[in-house]
């Protein structure tokens, strides 16, 4: 047995100062930085609508097995207010996904979309695509839908891969309203120069709840504000004692 | 009790307890077989489901040939790829169970001169796009992606060999942008990565996020 605890110290830290932001949301709504990606998502839905073409979203390779589970349930939760766009507009939508577990999932969240629009009778259960486990398979479904359908938006939020390339690089090429988000960090300028909104690194987990405007959630926001501020004025205090030669503070993150 | 397991509070309650073992484990390092355990658990379900996404799958595919959809045909060659991949594999892939020696010999063409091939085509795209895409698909919009799109020219002159030829100076000029512009960076979005991640784990734990669920995530209920 062992004890991490510096790290187990900045996890509750960070996990403290979350859940203040959200309690204290509950009483006072808070002004939270603007997410261009996310108050664009209604209008690029609008104009899909006025060509009679479909918004095509994808999470990627990444799922809810593994460490990006969290990113990938931002990913969903970014699909679910773009369904309910969709519903809005009457406009249909297409999930490409590898994943068998997701299949459920997105049929369920599309459908509360629809239906939350007030018009569940648009939703079709073959909005949910699943191409198997195998990420190629996955690239040309993907690649082959866009320039057959050239859907007029097209999306990728979640833990992407290297299908991030021939995805937003093909829907480019086919002239899609593209936004994409995604923290891993090969992708980003991938993601900056074939997206018209594009989301960076833990942009993505905010958007999260940003997406959903809900008091209680931008409060998680501002949690994470709180803490970057507490991370950087650790960094300042401890190179300031680097300088002046007193090394202890910054060797407690050893601990 | 079929209402009782269809609470949302059941699954959110399941995920508590996994995650805050997995957490336990991790900080003290005192439950390491159970950690392990209940991650293949996790695997075993997520092979479960591969019932619920080839089910969505012949189900896509079958529509669409019965509407006789645009492209219909190609739905037709994937479940016919599927049903002889399967047979293939049934009978002389790994543990097949005819023990015919031209079974065997028909699934490794399968795999070595039909599904390698596309495989490898398929990746070579990305190479390909990598390569092309600043001039098929770029938007340079804003002076953010211009500025990147600089930097990436240098540091394609820093790697290529024309480069130093051209001029020495994009060796160190380059090595400059790599190691404290883009190092510094680089550590700066892990932070902000590694934050986000438990702040999505705080929501998902109060509740309030349950995309993970199929539900729109809400506020405070």
């Amino acid at each position: 047995m062992y004890l991490k605890g510096f790290e187990l110290f900045v996890f509750a830290a960070l996990c403290l100062l979350v859940y203040l932001g959200i309690e204290r949301a509950k009483r006072k709504p808070p002004e939270v930085r603007p997410f261009p990606a996310l108050e664009h998502i209604d209008e690029a839905v609008g104009r899909a609508a006025e060509m009679g073409r479909p918004v095509h979203f994808s999470t990627g390779l990444g799922g809810l097995h593994d460490e990006w589970a969290p990113v990938t349930t931002a990913g969903l939760a970014i699909m679910g207010e773009v369904a309910k766009a969709c519903g809005k507009y009457r406009v249909p939508m297409r999930y490409t996904t590898v994943l068998s577990y997701l299949v459920p999932i997105a049929e369920d969240l599309i459908k509360f979309g629809y239906d939350t629009a007030g018009h569940v009778e648009l939703y079709n259960p073959d909005m949910v695509v699943y191409t198997g486990e195998e990420q190629r398979a996955m690239m040309s479904a993907m690649m082959g839908y866009i320039m057959r359908e050239k859907p007029a938006v097209n999306m990728l939020f979640g833990a992407t891969k290297y299908e991030t390339i021939n995805f937003l690089g093909t829907g480019a090429i086919a002239g899609c309203m593209q936004f994409g988000g995604t923290p891993r960090l090969y992708y980003l300028p991938v993601m900056m120069v074939t997206c018209d909104y594009c989301l960076l690194g833990e942009e993505v987990y905010a958007a999260g709840a940003a997406v959903t405007k809900e008091p209680s959630q931008l409060g998680s926001i501002k949690g994470i504000d709180h803490f970057k501020i507490f991370v950087l004025g650790w960094m300042i205090v401890s190179l300031i004692l680097a300088l002046a030669g007193l090394d202890w503070f910054g060797k407690l993150i050893k601990m | 009790m079929a209402l009782v397991l269809k609470r949302r509070e059941i699954p959110i309650a399941i995920f508590a307890v996994v995650s805050l073992l997995l957490l336990a484990d991790y900080f003290t390092g005192a439950w390491p077989d159970v950690a392990k355990e209940t991650i293949g658990w996790a695997i075993i379900l997520w092979m479960f489901s591969y019932v619920l996404g080839v089910t969505s799958l012949f189900r896509y595919h079958l529509t669409r040939i019965q509407k006789r959809s645009q492209y219909w045909a190609y739905s037709v060659v994937l479940i016919v790829c599927v049903f002889v991949y399967l047979l293939s594999g049934l009978l002389g892939g790994v543990g097949g169970f005819s023990g015919i020696p031209a079974s065997k010999a028909f699934n490794d063409f399968l795999w070595l001169n039909v599904l390698a091939p596309l495989q490898t085509g398929i990746l070579s795209y990305v190479g390909f796009y990598m390569y092309t895409i600043f001039f098929r698909g770029a938007r340079t919009r804003s002076w953010d992606v211009g500025i990147m799109m600089i930097v990436t020219i240098i540091l394609m002159l820093n790697v290529a060999p024309v480069g130093m030829a051209l001029w020495e100076g994009f060796g160190p000029l380059g090595d400059w942008f790599k190691d404290v512009i883009n190092t510094g960076s680089y550590r700066g979005i892990m932070i902000g990565v590694g934050v986000g991640l438990i702040a999505v784990w705080v929501r998902a734990m109060l509740g309030y996020e349950r995309a993970f669920l199929g539900e729109l995530s809400r506020g405070a209920e």
